[in-house]
This record gives structure tokens, sequence and C-alpha cells, in this order.
């Protein structure tokens, strides 16, 4: 009997347990990260972050040997590139005026020239998603620097993604990679042709649909957000550089797979941009 | 006492998965600390301490993640629940039992959160990179429950008899 009751006991434990999971899985969807639970989320993230910003900077030196461990494959295949490119460019030090250019080129992309009179929160990355499924940065910044949630993020070369959670410390950022992540886009080069830049799981790079059989697309070319009315971005900031564009027979779009200009396994800054879909 | 010392120990848990581990991937995967935790209790407390533990260990790491508050609490809680069965004498003491359970459990919890995930509209978890990073996290688990079952075991142990014999006390040996 005692045994009967104690298995009873157990049993209705773990069924309230699931019950009140269920709930609130159903209450935060719903909900869409707001309101209470957003509350409760957002005093973590405060709670966490100085923590995480202090073992950032303690972490770092070990991280990096750590990466370079577990990443020795494609460090060395990196390296190779990395060689061929510096050959490359001592060719191109004979050529003084080039490199003048180049120069210039670089100190537009670092003052972020495509951000126009937007105002930016600058931030560092603390740390990278805590959790396995997620694509996203922390930033030791928040509420207390103006950052609302849904605010533009970019780094030097373009858009990084978008702020999802925010504290008053610290932010989390939604990268354009993330699956969840969906991104208006223009390409200026082919008559302003439209589309939709979608993150894949585990994948560095983005596929733009619904561009228009008719564009002519070519490799290399810019792609920029396209700033549509309510959108989640301003325009025109660059997002990334078309690396294939295939039109199957018949097919009513084309398959484009673009290269985001920024980094994002490998960013340190951000900045984020005052910027929300209501207006700056 | 051995609930603050064990909640308190949780949130320690938390807070590495969360500042530390971060830093430290293998294969973009981290280890669940808190999921290896409530694990260790379980084997030595039983059903309901490891679903009440395994509940309240994923709510505080739902707070820190994308996906839907709940998610984690219902994947921890329900492996918690079944490695506390384990607890009624089926296990023997052994330096293997650790990592053994530590793997099994990160397995369980991966699948839990990826499948009800899945049902909850969290489509980016339908992926061959998520079954990969799941890989990743299980063997992670494995070789962290090494280091975890003993703190664990030691903060469900009872004052009351602090020499007891633990379902864990082969682990350390």
């Amino acid at each position: 009997m005692v045994v009967y009751r104690r298995s009873a006991r157990r049993r209705s434990i773990v069924i309230l347990l699931i019950i009140t999971s269920v709930t609130l899985i159903t209450l935060d969807e719903r909900g869409n990260g707001s309101g209470v639970i957003g509350s409760i989320r957002s005093g973590a993230h405060d709670v966490v972050a100085p923590v995480q910003r202090g073992v950032h900077d303690i972490v770092q030196p070990v991280s990096d040997w750590f990466d370079g461990m577990t990443s020795r494959g494609s460090l060395t295949s990196e390296n190779r590139k990395l060689r061929s490119e510096i050959q490359a460019l001592r060719n191109r030090l004979d050529n003084a005026k080039t490199l003048e250019q180049d120069n210039a080129r670089m100190r537009e992309i670092l003052q972020l020239p495509f951000i126009g009179n937007l105002k930016t929160v600058a931030a560092q990355v603390i740390t990278g998603a805590p959790g396995n499924y997620d694509s996203a940065l922390e930033i030791d910044k928040g509420t207390r620097q103006g950052i609302k949630k849904g605010m533009p993020v970019v780094a030097a070369g373009g858009l990084v993604g978008r702020v999802v959670e925010v504290s008053r410390s610290s932010a989390t950022v939604l990268l354009i990679t993330d699956p969840t992540s969906n991104v208006a886009v223009r390409l200026p080069d082919s008559n302003n042709a439209t589309g939709l830049a979608s993150g894949h799981a585990g994948v560095k790079t983005l596929s733009v649909d619904f561009v228009s059989p008719d564009a002519q697309l070519s490799k290399d070319e810019h792609v920029v957000t396209a700033g549509q009315k309510d959108g989640l971005y301003p325009p025109d900031l660059p997002v990334g550089r078309v690396v294939s564009a295939d039109k199957t027979p018949g097919a009513n779009q084309y398959a484009v797979t673009v290269r985001p200009e920024v980094d994002l396994a490998r960013i340190e800054f951000v900045h984020v941009l005052l910027w929300t879909a209501a207006g700056p | 006492m051995r609930r603050l010392r064990l909640l308190l120990l949780l949130c320690v848990a938390v807070l590495v998965q969360n500042a530390v581990f971060p830093h430290l991937r293998i294969g973009g995967a981290g280890p669940d600390v808190a999921l290896v935790l409530v694990v260790a209790v379980a084997t030595r407390e039983g059903v309901e301490a490891g679903a009440a533990l395994g509940f309240v260990a994923g709510l505080l790491v739902d707070l820190y993640l994308q996906t839907p508050l709940g998610l984690s609490a219902l994947a921890f809680s329900l492996t918690g629940a079944s490695v506390g069965v384990l607890h009624a004498g089926l296990l023997r003491p052994g330096r293997w039992v650790a990592p053994l359970l530590g793997a099994l459990a990160g397995l369980t919890a991966n699948l839990l959160f990826i499948g009800v995930g899945i049902l909850a509209g969290q489509d980016q978890l339908q992926s061959v990179h998520a079954l990969r990073i799941m890989g990743f996290a299980v063997l992670y688990d494995a070789l962290i429950a090494a280091f975890v079952f003993p703190l664990g075991v030691w903060a469900a142990r009872s004052e009351a008899s602090p020499r007891a014999p633990a379902a864990g006390a082969g682990w350390a040996a």
C-alpha cells in the first residue's frame, strides 16, 4: 500500500511538472518574449552580465588557445590561404597608388559610412550564445545606453543582426545567419531586385529567396537591406555578396547564396543602431 | 540547509554554463553543466528530487536561451525523473557510471529538447546541424560528469548521515 502511494505521488509530481512546463512554453510562445517572462529574462541577464564580462577578460587567451586546438584543420587551410594572400599583397606594395586607395577604402569602412546620420552605441562582444542551438552574441551594452529590442546591429563591413533580448547592462544579438532571422534585401546592381535573406543551421552563408528570375545577377554583387516600410532594418546596410545564383529552368525564382560581409565568427566590437521600425 | 546548498550549486552551475563554457566549445557545442548536476543528485535521491531539481535547473537555463521558457525545464525534468528510476539499486557504483550517465542524460535531454522544440514551432532545431551539435554536447556532458558528479553527490548528502553510503560513492573512488 505504501509503495503504491509513493508511486502515485511520484507520478503526480512528474505530471504536474510536465503540465507546468508545457503551460510556460505556450505562454512564452504566445507572449513572444514580452511581459512578465520578458522582464524575468531581462533581470536574469543583468545578474549574469558582469560575470560574463569578467570571465571574457580572463578566459579570452585560454579560449583562443582552445579554438586553436579544436579547429586546427581549418586553421591550417586558413593559414595556407593567408600565405597566398600575403604574397598577393606584397606584389601590390609596389603600387603605392593602389595602396593609398585601399587605405582610404578601409578608413571609410571603419567609419561605417553606410549608417549615414543614424546614432549608434558601440559595444563589445562578451560571449557567444549560451545555448547550443542559438546563433547569437551577448554584448556589453543594454537599456542604460538606449538599446531596445529590435535595433539593428552592424560591424565594420555591414549588418550583423538585431537585438532580441535586452537587459540594463547587456543585450543578446540574433545573428543574420540564425535560421529564425529574415532580412528583406535588395540587389542594387541587378535593377534593385528584391528578396528575403535567411540563415540556416550550421551554415555560414545566407540564402536569398523570392528573387525575380528576370534579374541578371552576377557573382560578388552587393546585397543590401531593402528598408521596406515597417521593415526590421533601415535601407542600404551592406548584408553580403552573391556567391552563387542558380536559376533552374522553369523555376519562378533564383536560388541565391550570399556570403555575409562581416565574419560573424570573429566579431569583437559592434555598433547598435539606435533605430527601430517605428523610426530613429 | 541541504536544499539551499543544492540551489546555490545549481546557480553556480548555470553561471558557469553561461559565462565560461561559451568560450570553451567543442565542435560548436557546450556542455549542460546544470543537467549533469541534476543527474548526479537524481541517482542518489530518486525520481521526485530528479524531476523537481531538473525542472528548476531547466528553468534557470531557459532564461538565457532564445527558445521558449519551459523547454529545457521539461527536458531536464523528464531526464531527472528517468535517471531517478535507476536510483533504486539498478546501478552499481563504478568509475564508468558518471560518464555513462552523463552521456545518456545528455542524449535524452537534447532529444527531448529538440523534439518538443520542433512541436512548439522551433523549426531551426529541425536540421542535421542540430543533431551534430547534440552529438558534441553529449560527449562534453560525459566528459564533465566525472568532475560534476562528486559535487552533486556532496551537495545532496544529508547532514544527519554524512557518511551514509551513496550511490555515487564509487564515482570518486
